[in-house]
């Protein structure tokens, strides 16, 4: 989500513009600004804009997800990078989430629309165009509702799951090369009919008018509806169904939101990319990748697909991936893959390094644990960790790349010791984008990066030895511990073992679940009364150690045996108890004979 | 300490005589609801040792007025501190320790005040304390329990309703809010455990939000 902060007053682009505009007020000279780059929010920067006389001023959208309601204004556009990965939510879901109120000539594009109860309100407005949009409300919204003096072209849109996909005031808004999927009301009302043409309409509850040249079909193919993909199939009905001319590979355009001339033209991003060393199997340093296949007909297509770039590099994360070594340094990044789902990195030459010994600069014992802090070592990319009584080869622990640890299950009271080293291990890092069959080969953003350990690790040296003892930690001040009010009053001493176990069941068991702490606070809120009662009232002892002793038995059991002895007693106990009812009832079935007899 | 003690006890029988002297005001508020914050400067002498901070203390308190001049409140606070323990083994102090004190205290407090219009009211109070405790430490047993002790209190309330008349007036047509003061207090407390080695008292300066109804 995008937080929204200050506004900054002038931008680069903005100032520089205004300038020109002073100098030469003829001009029409058209800005773009970017959120958040210039700006932190969508409204900042319309607000900057809107006094700007000149018409064609874009607002930018990166990639992200925007939480506000916007009040457009005339003459801007507001344009997402990519609708697939630019949400536009309501921040106040009863407000549409962009007003267009007396506005003329302002366009809305490229965004995804996924939340709130209403989209797009235009009221009182013209020349507004809705284009190449994802909406995607629920079952209780409307997307596009524009009134009777609005003129809206609403063209190129993907209308998925919504309550209403679009609502018009008259005929002056057009409904254009949209598809509507799966709204419970397509387009209303009926008795408006004009101005509607080349729609898809796909399992809508009621499609209302159909218009034109209306594509009518049961499943519009989508990529991924879970994957919020709406790009198209190759087999769907939709593609190359509209009038005009793809933006994205030149041709026919394809009815929905990655149609027609102002389509976003980035293929949806790779996901589910998977990396392992394969070094065993091939022979040779290499990791081999495999993601799930993009399955956009431009990427899949049977005669003209596109295919896959893999990025990579040696030691750094993130981009740019400027990888030189694969296949013996001669298939630098990125590499063309081509239309495929998997591949090895082949030949690669791990860097190879000694790292320098770590320090262990401090320890902090507490009971049964030891802290480990030690210096950090600049190539180091994990760390271990050597520990023992007697030698601290005894036992080893990696610890990954961190720079303190805390070694559990120790005996408290007992000396040990401890040394660390550092170890190196040559990592790559990884990513995918799939490109389309057009000209232009439109690439996808980066997938999610993975990474790979490749080669021997390089260990250091032991850091020096240290020493530490585990032991309890007593808190300051010193103070009794009152628990088990009840059960200290009846048996007579802190220190009776019948009250130990209560408080190992109250430590082990109830403090470990919500509704445990609650009847301790519960208890301890109110058991201190009944234990003064009960030191002043001794007769009561022997009645209450007696009511005490199923909860001790139980608390024993749960905490002193394991499992499977507890599973067998629990048996035994249902076992014995089923016996014990049946011969019960099997008295009670004869008793009418035996009293006859 | 037998000093405080025997003002504390002074104060308490001066109050309670008052009580049945004193005639009803004119028609004033029966309750009142304060909420507070405030510092711990706790009468532990190693507690800097231990702790890195004196603790931040959180209070309710609620009061039924006797008088216009007098009530009996039950306030109940609440601290947490983190800090470490001893470790004698090792001969240092280590591991995490949160210590929580929740003082509950049952007050009779004296208010300084004259008329509904007085701007600044001074204010005294003494009573019994309860302190419960407890310690956590990861891995190991909690410790918990309490300390029985006494405090006595005093402070400056300002009124605040004169500053909004209008708002005044409205939250106390639609909320029945008579008075709202604003607060400083001091309060020393003390609870003694065992033969008075500890004590998980101090003293405590607080601000805080005062709502008559």
């Amino acid at each position: 989500m995008i937080v929204v902060k200050k506004q900054m007053p002038f931008n680069r682009l903005f100032l520089p513009a205004l300038l020109l505009n002073f100098f030469c007020s003829s001009s029409v000279l058209a800005l773009s600004v970017g959120v958040p780059g210039d700006y932190d929010t969508i409204q900042a920067a319309i607000d900057a804009l809107k006094n700007d006389s000149n018409l064609g001023d874009t607002v930018l959208l990166e990639r992200g997800v925007y939480t506000e309601n916007v009040e457009l204004a005339t003459g801007i556009t507001v344009q997402g990078v990519e609708a697939k990965e630019t949400y536009l939510k309501a921040d106040v879901s009863t407000t549409p989430v962009v007003s267009v109120v007396n506005v003329s000539d302002a366009v809305i594009r490229n965004l995804t629309f996924d939340s709130g109860t209403q989209a797009i309100e235009v009221v009182n407005s013209s020349g507004v165009m809705v284009a190449n949009n994802i909406f995607r409300l629920g079952s209780s919204a409307k997307a596009v509702v524009t009134d009777d003096l609005s003129s809206v072209d609403i063209i190129h849109n993907t209308f998925y799951s919504n309550n209403t996909a679009v609502e018009r005031g008259s005929e002056l808004s057009v409904i254009n090369y949209n598809i509507f999927s799966n709204n419970s009301l397509a387009i209303t009302p009926d008795n408006f009919t004009q101005a509607i043409d080349a729609n898809c309409l796909v399992n809508n509850t009621v499609n209302g008018p159909n218009g034109t040249n209306g594509v009518t079909s049961n499943d519009a193919q989508f990529v991924s509806i879970v994957q919020r993909d709406f790009h198209l199939q190759q087999a769907s009905p939709c593609i190359d169904a509209a009038l005009g001319t793809d933006v994205i590979d030149d041709t026919t355009a394809d009815i929905g939101a990655y149609g027609g001339a102002l389509a976003d033209v980035y293929p949806a991003k790779v996901n589910s990319v998977t990396g392992s060393d394969s070094s065993a199997e091939i022979g040779q340093p290499s990791i081999t990748l495999a993601w799930a296949a993009n399955n956009g007909h431009r990427i899949t297509h049977d005669t003209t697909p596109g295919g896959y770039k893999v990025y990579y590099d040696s030691d750094q994360s993130g981009a740019p991936y400027d990888g030189l070594d694969a296949l013996g340094a001669s298939e630098a990044s990125p590499i063309d893959v081509g239309n495929v789902t998997s591949y090895v990195v082949s030949d690669l030459s791990p860097i190879t390094s000694q790292p320098g010994m770590p320090v262990i600069t401090g320890t902090a014992p507490s009971s049964a644990t030891v802290e480990l802090h030690w210096s950090a070592v600049t190539n180091a990319t994990s760390y271990r960790i050597y520990y023992g009584l007697n030698d601290v080869s005894e036992h080893q622990i990696n610890v990954g790349n961190v720079t303190n640890y805390a070694v559990s299950n120790l005996v408290d009271g007992a000396t040990y010791q401890f040394a660390v080293s550092a170890t190196y291990q040559a990592r790559y890092y990884f990513s995918v984008t799939a490109y389309d069959s057009s000209a232009n080969q439109n690439e996808s953003q980066y997938s999610s990066e993975v990474n790979v350990a490749l080669g021997d690790a390089e260990e250091s040296a032991l850091s020096a030895i240290v020493t530490a003892i585990p032991e309890p930690v007593s808190p300051y001040p010193t103070l009794p511990d009152e628990g088990c009010f009840i059960a200290t009053a009846a048996f007579g001493y802190y220190d009776a073992p019948q009250v130990q176990i209560l408080r190992d069941f109250r430590d082990e068991v109830l403090l470990n679940n919500a509704v445990g702490r609650a009847f301790v606070d519960w208890y301890y809120a109110s058991s201190p009364s009944a234990a003064v009662y009960l030191n002043q009232n001794e007769q009561w002892k022997p009645w209450v150690q007696a009511a005490l002793f199923p909860l001790i038995i139980v608390a024993w059991v749960t905490t002193q045996l394991a499992w499977p002895v507890q599973l067998m007693l629990l048996v035994l106990i249902g076992y014995g108890l089923a016996k014990w009812r049946k011969r019960r009832i099997k008295d009670y079935a004869f008793k009418p004979l035996r009293r006859a007899l | 300490m037998a000093l405080t003690r025997g003002v504390l006890l002074s104060f308490l029988g001066l109050c309670l005589c008052s009580v049945s002297a004193l005639a009803s005001d004119e028609k004033s508020p029966q309750w009142d609801l304060e909420l507070k914050v405030g510092q711990l400067q706790p009468a532990l002498d190693q507690w800097d040792t231990y702790y890195a901070n004196d603790p931040v203390v959180l209070g309710v308190a609620a009061a039924y007025k006797l008088t216009r001049m007098f009530s009996v409140g039950l306030a109940v606070n609440s601290s947490t501190s983190n800090g470490q323990g001893d470790l004698p083994l090792n001969q240092t102090i280590g591991g995490d320790v949160a210590f929580s004190l929740r003082p509950v205290n049952l007050s009779l407090n004296l208010r300084l005040i004259r008329n509904e219009h007085q701007h600044w009211v001074p204010y005294l109070g003494a009573g019994l304390s309860r302190v419960y405790y407890r310690q956590e430490v990861p891995r190991q047993a909690n410790v918990e329990g309490s300390v029985d002790g006494y405090h006595y209190k005093f402070g400056l309330q300002y009124l605040l309703d004169d500053w909004d008349r209008r708002s005044a007036d409205n939250a106390k047509r639609k909320m029945g809010l008579d008075n709202t003061y604003v607060f400083v207090e001091f309060m020393s407390m003390s609870a003694e455990q065992g033969q008075g080695s500890l004590d998980l008292g101090g003293q405590l300066i607080s601000l805080g939000v005062l709502l008559e109804m």
